[in-house]
């Protein structure tokens, strides 16, 4: 059974279409990588699934049921979490703090919550920094705090927007390893990613979107060699020239 | 600091607090305390909205009058309790908010702060010329025999400053019971982030309109009280744009967003406003707001956590 489905999903801004009929299939306990170059409709795709943008046309299904329209914190209710591309960590208040906002999520007792919150922080390494200002900290440990109050929702789906980006490369290393973890512990993740050394190794699937359509879908590594994805990212002007992996 | 040092604190400055009245028995030091108590509680009310959810209104003097004529009006016309009174004038109040709260809460930012000024002015502008309601010319409350069911004291001001000072007990309680579950939280990250808040499965709409309505009960309720403490009551001392500033500036010069901030900015505030009246008169009238004014730019520019904001600075300092 797949977990979201999301169907001849569109949306258009004005005249630009940002999403053009894009079909995507999500199964239980997958990772799967959601590419593309600058501008190709990745992050409208999330904020479309996430209900932060209602669609133009098309659905979003989650565990079968219909979710297109609903608005973004029923849909984190329901069970999708997001982080995103620029980090909203409340600044003014603790790590700790951050992450039992999201813990409420499940329950309404402040105990149960600052509980959840403290094995998440565990889990996502963040536990000697559980006093410090979110304001404060570096911004590996913001991206990190970012998916860890994501996480403490206790989504069945977590998408990550560019939970990477900017960091580097030990840092990266790190970020990978936290999501491996988080899909051990029984979550399906839906990644965006630029760093392709990032998105091939952890994902089972990888989906490129350009100009807002979907041009290919795969293992990755199938992907890479496909034409057009190279085409995509590389222009029409190395295409010819490239080498074989 | 330890909680049991801080429970200590606690119960002394409550003993203190008890005993002052007995030892000034004076009308004025209990009447400035009286005041500071009632801003202090006007500064907790305001500080569920404006502090903890970062929704700054500029219009809360609005509910202060609502709370005033209600308990008044049902007072003069139906001859109810003011105790009632005070009651359906909070529950008025929370309608209120909510047709307020409907249209506002779609703006952002200082666009919120704005329309609730804009709502606070029509409102006067309204009651200064409604006659039923006494108008321009203000309600007189009638003269009752003297008993805490009538909510009148002619020969001494103890029963009412025992009566703010239970007021202040009650909001410090809630703003603390707020402070630490679920309700305060949300609050927070909905000052924080509205997107980021929205993502987490935040209701942002629903927990402003809490927010709005918890505010607007209390901010009544100590209209009510004002009202019952004055005996006299008009649209220009009930429903200034001036109160709603005051009430603000006190949450805000104590420190915005926590449980002691508007009581320290009350402490600090109404003795200057109080003392400029008694010492300088009608020639110093404004005094006052002018020293307001200068405390408004210096918050802003050095210190936006107030004066919890500086103890907190110099507690981090010595701890280095």
């Amino acid at each position: 059974m797949a977990l979201l489905e999301v169907k001849q999903l569109t949306k258009n801004f004005g005249g630009l279409m940002a999403n053009d009929h894009i079909d995507l299939e999500l199964q239980e306990g997958e990772i799967v990588g959601l590419i593309g170059p600058n501008g190709a409709g990745k992050t409208t795709l999330f904020n479309c699934i996430a209900g932060f943008y209602p669609l133009t046309s098309g659905t979003v299904k989650f565990k079968r049921e219909d979710i297109t329209g609903l608005p973004s914190n029923t849909i984190c209710f329901k069970g999708i979490a997001r982080t995103f591309q620029i980090v909203r960590v409340f600044k003014d208040l603790p790590v700790l703090d951050n992450v039992m906002v999201g813990a409420f999520n499940r329950t309404s007792s402040a105990g149960q919550a600052r509980k959840k919150a403290l094995e998440v922080l565990d889990f996502c390494g963040l536990t000697g920094k559980k006093a410090k200002l979110a304001g404060g900290l570096t911004i590996a440990d913001k991206k990190r705090l970012e998916v860890a109050k994501a996480f403490a929702t206790e989504p069945k789906l977590l998408m990550l927007d560019e939970a990477m980006a900017g960091l580097n490369q030990t840092e990266t290393a790190e970020a990978v390893e936290l999501v491996k973890k988080i899909r051990q512990a029984g979550t399906t993740i839906l990644l965006v990613e630029h760093v392709m050394e990032v998105v091939m190794p952890i994902s089972n699937r990888v989906v490129v979107l350009e100009y807002g359509k979907k041009i290919a879908e795969g293992l990755p590594d199938k992907v890479i060699h496909n034409e057009e994805v190279i085409k995509a990212y590389l222009g029409d002007k190395y295409h010819a020239s490239r080498r074989a992996h | 600091m330890g909680s049991n040092k801080k429970y200590i604190w606690l119960v002394l400055g409550a003993a203190i607090f008890l005993i002052y009245p007995l030892i000034f028995t004076l009308p004025f030091p209990r009447h400035v305390v009286i005041m500071i108590f009632l801003y202090a509680t006007l500064g907790l009310a305001w500080n569920m909205i404006g502090g903890y959810a970062g929704q700054i209104s500029l219009g809360h003097a609005l509910f202060f009058g609502i709370g005033a004529y209600s308990s008044t009006l049902m007072l003069m016309k139906l001859g109810v309790s003011p105790w009632a009174g005070m009651l359906a004038g909070g529950c008025i109040s929370v309608i209120v908010s909510f047709i307020i709260g409907y249209p506002c809460f779609k703006l952002a930012g200082h666009y919120f702060a704005i329309a609730t000024i804009a709502i606070g002015e029509i409102t006067q502008v309204w009651m200064l010329n409604w006659d039923w309601a006494g108008a321009a010319v203000g309600l007189t409350l009638p003269i009752l025999p003297e008993s805490l069911i009538n909510l009148e004291f002619h020969s001494t001001k103890l029963p009412y400053y025992y009566i703010a000072f239970f007021l202040l007990i009650l909001a410090l309680l809630i703003t603390t019971g707020i402070d630490r579950s679920k309700l305060g939280y949300y609050f927070k990250a909905i000052k924080g982030d509205l997107e980021g808040a929205r993502s987490l499965g935040i209701h942002v709409t629903k927990y402003k309109f809490y927010a709005l309505a918890l505010s607007a009960f209390f901010t009544s309720i100590c209209g009510s009280f004002y009202a019952q403490y004055v005996l006299f009551i008009d649209p220009d001392s009930v429903f200034p744009l001036m109160l709603s500033v005051v009430v603000c500036l006190v949450a805000t010069l104590g420190g915005v967003g926590t449980i002691w901030g508007p009581v320290i900015g009350a402490f600090i505030l109404i003795p200057i406003s109080e003392f400029t009246r008694i010492y300088l008169g009608g020639g110093g009238k404004g005094t006052d707001l002018i020293i307001y004014g200068l405390l408004i730019i210096v918050i802003s520019v050095y210190q936006p956590f107030g004066v919890i904001g500086i103890a907190k600075r110099f507690r981090k300092k010595e701890s280095e």
